[in-house]
């Protein structure tokens, strides 16, 4: 009990002092293996190869045992102040929405709303943080229990922020239902520590998320063409406008060419004040897009395509 | 001088009146191809809900073009080609196909399998099922573009072009062919030039006139030997449908008559019944080149239908399996 108090005092701290900076959001999602063990699957053809994906809709409609993990789990992370993002609810919102945009046309003229390939793929649920979730329940005997893994996964970094995972105690006498319970009271505490970790970092240091530098065919020039006063490399100037912006200069060019530089670990930072001193919190649109002005000004236009709140694309040579 | 004013107003009234009637210019050789729009069973991944949409978009290119036709008896079409470049399966909630489509369409004469035109586009398309991806993969087929403008013009002055230059080749194999007394093909051959093509069409129409003669003179030749040997095996009956073949625009059919008078004469004699039968007779109000131009074509089908020309292939394979 202890400890739960201490976790929800920790994790409200937090949120007091990110109440200005843009929050994630955290989504619970069935992981791959218990979908597709349990036969809540689809299977494609696409071009020689058999591609196996989850099927969540199937999987949230017809399991009771997963449907009470999620739904405790949400009411735990709810009463710390953190509200999850319902997955079943978000797909038939999907739904609902393509339905609706297919269907609604301008009163004046009849005109459908314009859609482009992209916008149509982009039409996913979407959690800047996923709970990935694994659980089953085995049997010892007489005695039944719970393995219980739960991964924290930044969707974009992909990296595991927080984690919890093990077996649960046996138990002759009571349900699987409350064993179920037992086991999300007795991980989450670890878990939203690991989450609580995260934060403080990203408060400390920065948001980190991924930045993608790429080029347009038919640009003509690349990321080895030459600008500026001092003839550099728009590698080179790229590169130190990064250090320059970064949270204590921190970013990691992980892999380049001359079409493409991908940059992880980059750091920005949540807050900043803008043109008007009003603070203004920062996501990789709002960063990314001081570059692509200072780049403009350099004769370089370019596209800024989001990808969420943790990673953004700039193509160079068009908007 | 009044009177002289007032004739000429009427007269200029007149005239703008009846000019003002049809102001519509006359299609020219390009003008007159009707292009039908097919989609065969053998163009192969398209999906069955996405098949009238192509049909459609077809349909609208060759109208906004020039003239459409119906699909019924195509011989100058427009079929598609959709290739898939690449096609990937997002491992999101929903999963999302995403295509990408290279769309050829073709202008083919399907009688003889050229390819006049083609032309590409790609497109693409996602959707939650490979169906939908590949729908509005196709919706995005922009008709108005001005790469089918230039697609049916070429395929139509090819079209023309290719009978104007090939018009002599058709006509010397035509009469190869005939000299070989393969009547049938030949007057396939003289029939399949396209009316669009009209210098060539008159000359393919003229030649077929003494064609089908031949091949009439040749069939008569023939019934009237049938006839004459049934005769002898005192078979009436048969020599009455040997006889019935044989048309007055055929060289024998004066023989025929006699042997007619002579069947019959010998018929009565022998105390028979009266024979019915009675030779075809033409009433003479029938243009008779007309008459035999349709009685050639009918001809050519009959030969075609029957699958006897080893290149007559309606199945669409020549496109689709190279």
């Amino acid at each position: 009990m202890k400890r739960i108090l201490l976790s929800s005092i920790f994790l409200l701290a937090a949120l007091v002092s990110f109440g200005q900076a843009k929050k994630p959001i955290i989504m619970i999602v069935p992981s791959d293996q218990y979908c597709i063990s349990r036969n809540y699957k689809m299977t494609f053809q696409n071009q020689g190869m058999t591609q196996t994906l989850p099927d969540y809709k199937t999987a949230l409609q017809t399991d009771p045992d997963l449907r009470m993990v999620i739904t405790k789990m949400g009411q735990i992370m709810a009463d710390r102040g953190f509200p999850l993002k319902d997955l079943e609810q978000e797909l038939k919102n999907l739904e609902q929405e393509r339905a609706e945009s297919s269907m609604l046309t301008s009163s004046s003229s009849g005109s459908e709303m314009s859609e482009s390939p992209i916008d149509a793929l982009k039409r996913v649920a979407k959690a800047d943080i996923i709970m990935d979730l694994d659980f089953e329940i085995k049997r010892q005997g007489p005695q039944k229990y719970i393995t219980f893994t739960l991964k924290g996964l930044d969707a974009y970094t992909a990296k595991q922020v927080s984690g919890a995972a093990g077996a649960g105690k046996p138990s002759t006498a009571a349900s699987p239902e409350l064993l179920l319970e037992e086991a999300v009271l007795s991980y989450m505490d670890g878990f939203n520590a690991g989450l609580q970790r995260h934060f403080d970092d990203m408060f400390a240091n920065g948001r980190e998320v991924k930045v993608q530098i790429k080029v347009w065919s038919n640009w003509g020039q690349n990321l080895e063409s030459e600008f500026g006063d001092d003839s550099k490399e728009l590698t080179t100037i790229i590169e130190d406008w990064f250090a320059d912006n970064c949270v204590n200069s921190r970013y990691n060019l992980s892999d380049a060419s001359e079409n493409f530089m991908k940059l992880e670990q980059v750091r920005i930072p949540t807050m900043r004040t803008d043109e008007k001193g009003r603070p203004r919190a920062v996501d990789t649109r709002s960063f990314i897009s001081d570059l692509r002005k200072y780049l403009n000004g350099m004769g370089v236009p370019s596209k800024l395509y989001l990808r969420g709140l943790g990673e953004a694309w700039l193509i160079l040579g068009e908007k | 001088m009044r009177k002289i004013i007032i004739l000429t107003a009427l007269a200029f009234i007149g005239y703008s009146t009846v000019s003002a009637q049809n102001s519509q210019g006359k299609t020219d050789d390009l003008g007159r191809i009707a292009l039908a729009t097919v989609v065969p069973d053998q163009a192969e991944g398209i999906p069955q809900s996405a098949r009238q949409l192509i049909a459609n978009k077809m349909e609208q290119i060759a109208v906004q073009n020039g003239l459409g036709a119906s699909a019924a008896n195509p011989r100058f079409c427009i079929v598609p080609l959709v290739n898939v470049l690449s096609k990937e399966i997002t491992p999101t909630a929903p999963p999302m196909q995403a295509l990408n489509l290279d769309v050829t369409f073709y202008i083919v004469d399907a009688a003889s399998q050229i390819i006049f035109s083609q032309t590409s586009i790609q497109v693409k398309g996602v959707g939650q099922t490979e169906d939908k991806a590949y729908i509005q993969a196709l919706k995005n087929v922009n008709v108005k573009a001005g790469q089918f403008k230039g697609f049916v013009e070429k395929g139509k002055e090819k079209i023309v072009e290719y009978y104007n230059s090939q018009c002599d080749v058709v006509l010397k194999g035509a009469q190869a062919l005939a000299g070989q007394k393969k009547y049938e093909e030949s007057l396939y051959t003289l029939l399949s030039v396209p009316d669009v093509c009209r210098e060539c069409f008159d000359k393919s129409m003229d030649l077929s006139i003494e064609i089908y003669k031949q091949y009439a003179n040749y069939k008569c030749t023939e019934y009237m030997a049938g006839a004459k040997a049934a005769w002898a095996n005192m078979n009436v009956d048969k020599a009455a449908e040997y006889l019935g073949k044989i048309t007055p625009d055929m060289e024998c059919y004066n023989d025929a008559v006699q042997l007619t008078d002579q069947i019959t004469q010998k018929q009565l004699a022998d105390g028979a019944n009266v024979w019915q039968f009675k030779m075809k007779q033409y009433d003479d109000s029938i243009e008779k080149d007309k008459m035999m131009i349709q009685a050639g074509k009918e001809v050519a089908v009959a030969w075609a239908y029957w699958g006897q020309g080893q290149y007559f292939n309606w199945d669409w394979n020549w496109l689709y399996k190279k």
